[in-house]
C-alpha cells in the first residue's frame, strides 16, 4: 500500500537563481487530500520557503490554480488520489510571468478586466431613492452563468492565443464584459463594443475551446466569445453602412 | 522626532515562460484545432481547382479533354480523397461549434444544443444530396 507520493514543484527563486528548477518533495498520501493540502504540508512542515497562494479551500475564491501535470486546476479541488502513483507535477499557471514559486503576476489580466468596464452602467443615472433595479427571473438566466466566474486564470492558462498574442483580452475578460452586455439593466455596449472590437478583443478568439473546458465553474467563456463575435459582426456593419447617429444607441 | 524609515518595493524581475513552437502537439485537443485550421488550406485548394476547371471549360474541347484527364491522374485522386477528409472534417467541427454561438429560445427555453447541431447536420445532408442529385442525373 503507497503511503506518501512525489510532488515536484516547479520553483522560481529569483534572488537566488535567475531561471526556474524543479524541486521533489515526499508528502503522506493522505485519503481526501487535495493537491493544495499537499503544497501546504510542504510549506508547514518540509519547505517554509515555498511560495504559493491560496484562500478559500472551497473553490469558490479562484486563488490556488496551478498546472497539475500539465493541465489548469484549482489544487484545492484536485486530489491526489487521481494521481496515482505519482509524482504529481505542479507548476505555475501557464502564459504569466512568475514573480516566485507558484505565484503568477495577475497585472496585465486586471488592466485587461477593467479595460472592458464590467460594471453596470445603466442608461440614467439612478438613486437610491428609486427604489429597487428590478429584473425578471429570465432577465436573470440571460446573463447568470457568466456571473459565476471566480477569476481564477485556469482559461488564460488553457488558450493558446492568450500565450500567444499578449494583448488578446481573453476568455475571463470577454466573458465578463458580456455578463454586462446581457444584463437588462445595462445600457454599456456601445462602450463594450469599442473595446471588443479592437485589437486584442474578440476576434483574436481562433475557437479552440480549452477555456470552457478548463473552467472550473462551467462559465463557458467559449460560448461567450462567439455569442460576441455575431453580435460584434453585426455591430461593426452598422457602424460601416449607417449613418454615425444611428449606429450609436 | 522619530526617524523615519524608507522602505523600498522588494520586487525582483518575474520569469516569463515562452511557449515552446511544438505547443499544438501536446494536447489532443489543441491538436484537433489545427488540423481544422489546416481544412482551410485544403478548401482553399480545391476552389482553385474549382477555377481551372471553369477555365479549361471555356478555353474549349481540347483543353477539356486534356483537363479531366489530369483531373483523373492517380496524384488527383489522391489529393480528392484526402481534400474530401478535411473538408468532412472541417464541416463536422463547424457544426459541432454552432450551438457555442447561437442561443435560440423557443417558448421561453433553451434549444438544447444536440438539437441544434442535428439541424446543421440534416440541412447538410439534404443540401448535399440536392446537389448530387442534380450533378448525377444530368
Amino acid at each position: 500500500m503507497q503511503k506518501t507520493i512525489t510532488i515536484q514543484v516547479k520553483r522560481y527563486i529569483p534572488e537566488k537563481q535567475p531561471t526556474p528548477f524543479y524541486q521533489d518533495y515526499e508528502v503522506p498520501l493522505e485519503t481526501k487530500w487535495g493537491v493544495l493540502d499537499a503544497l501546504t504540508y510542504i510549506k508547514d512542515e518540509l519547505d517554509g520557503t515555498l511560495a504559493f497562494r491560496w484562500s478559500c479551500h472551497m473553490g469558490v475564491c479562484g486563488s490556488c490554480g496551478m498546472m497539475v501535470n500539465g493541465q489548469p486546476a484549482l489544487t484545492c479541488a484536485t486530489f491526489l488520489e487521481e494521481y496515482l502513483p505519482g509524482p504529481i507535477c505542479i507548476e505555475p499557471l501557464d502564459h504569466f510571468p512568475v514573480i516566485r514559486d507558484l505565484v503568477i503576476d495577475t497585472d496585465a489580466f486586471m488592466g485587461k478586466l477593467k479595460y472592458v468596464k464590467p460594471w453596470l452602467i445603466p442608461a440614467e443615472e439612478r438613486s437610491v431613492d428609486d427604489g429597487e433595479n428590478r429584473q425578471t427571473p429570465a432577465e436573470l438566466a440571460a446573463f447568470k452563468q457568466y456571473t459565476l466566474c471566480i477569476n481564477c486564470l485556469l482559461c488564460y492558462s488553457a488558450c493558446p492565443v492568450v500565450g500567444l498574442n499578449e494583448d488578446f483580452l481573453g476568455p475571463a475578460a470577454i466573458a465578463l464584459a458580456q455578463r454586462y452586455n446581457y444584463d437588462s439593466r445595462d445600457a454599456g455596449q456601445t462602450q463594450r463594443h469599442d473595446v471588443l472590437l479592437d485589437h486584442g478583443g474578440a476576434f483574436d478568439c481562433t475557437l479552440i475551446g480549452e477555456c470552457s473546458r478548463a473552467c472550473p465553474k462551467h462559465v463557458d467563456p467559449t460560448g461567450a466569445i462567439q455569442r460576441y463575435k455575431a453580435d460584434g459582426a453585426m455591430e461593426f456593419w452598422k457602424r460601416l453602412l449607417l449613418p454615425r447617429g444611428a449606429a450609436k444607441r | 522626532m522619530e526617524s523615519q524609515t524608507t522602505y523600498k518595493r522588494f520586487r525582483p524581475a518575474p520569469y516569463t515562460p515562452k511557449m515552446q513552437l511544438s505547443w499544438w502537439w501536446q494536447k489532443p485537443t489543441y491538436f484537433a484545432y489545427i488540423m481544422r485550421e489546416l481544412t482551410a488550406v485544403f478548401v482553399a485548394a480545391y476552389a482553385v481547382i474549382l477555377l481551372l476547371t471553369l477555365r479549361a471549360l471555356s478555353a474549349g474541347e481540347a483543353a477539356w479533354e486534356a483537363w479531366t484527364t489530369t483531373l483523373q491522374s492517380p496524384l488527383s485522386i489522391g489529393f480528392h480523397v484526402v481534400a474530401l477528409l478535411f473538408a468532412v472534417y472541417h464541416s463536422i467541427t463547424w457544426f459541432m461549434a454552432a450551438p457555442t454561438a447561437i442561443v435560440l429560445n423557443v417558448k421561453g427555453k433553451p434549444v438544447p444544443a444536440k438539437t441544434l447541431i442535428l439541424a446543421h447536420v440534416v440541412i447538410w445532408i439534404v443540401c448535399s444530396a440536392a446537389i448530387a442529385g442534380i450533378l448525377l442525373t444530368r
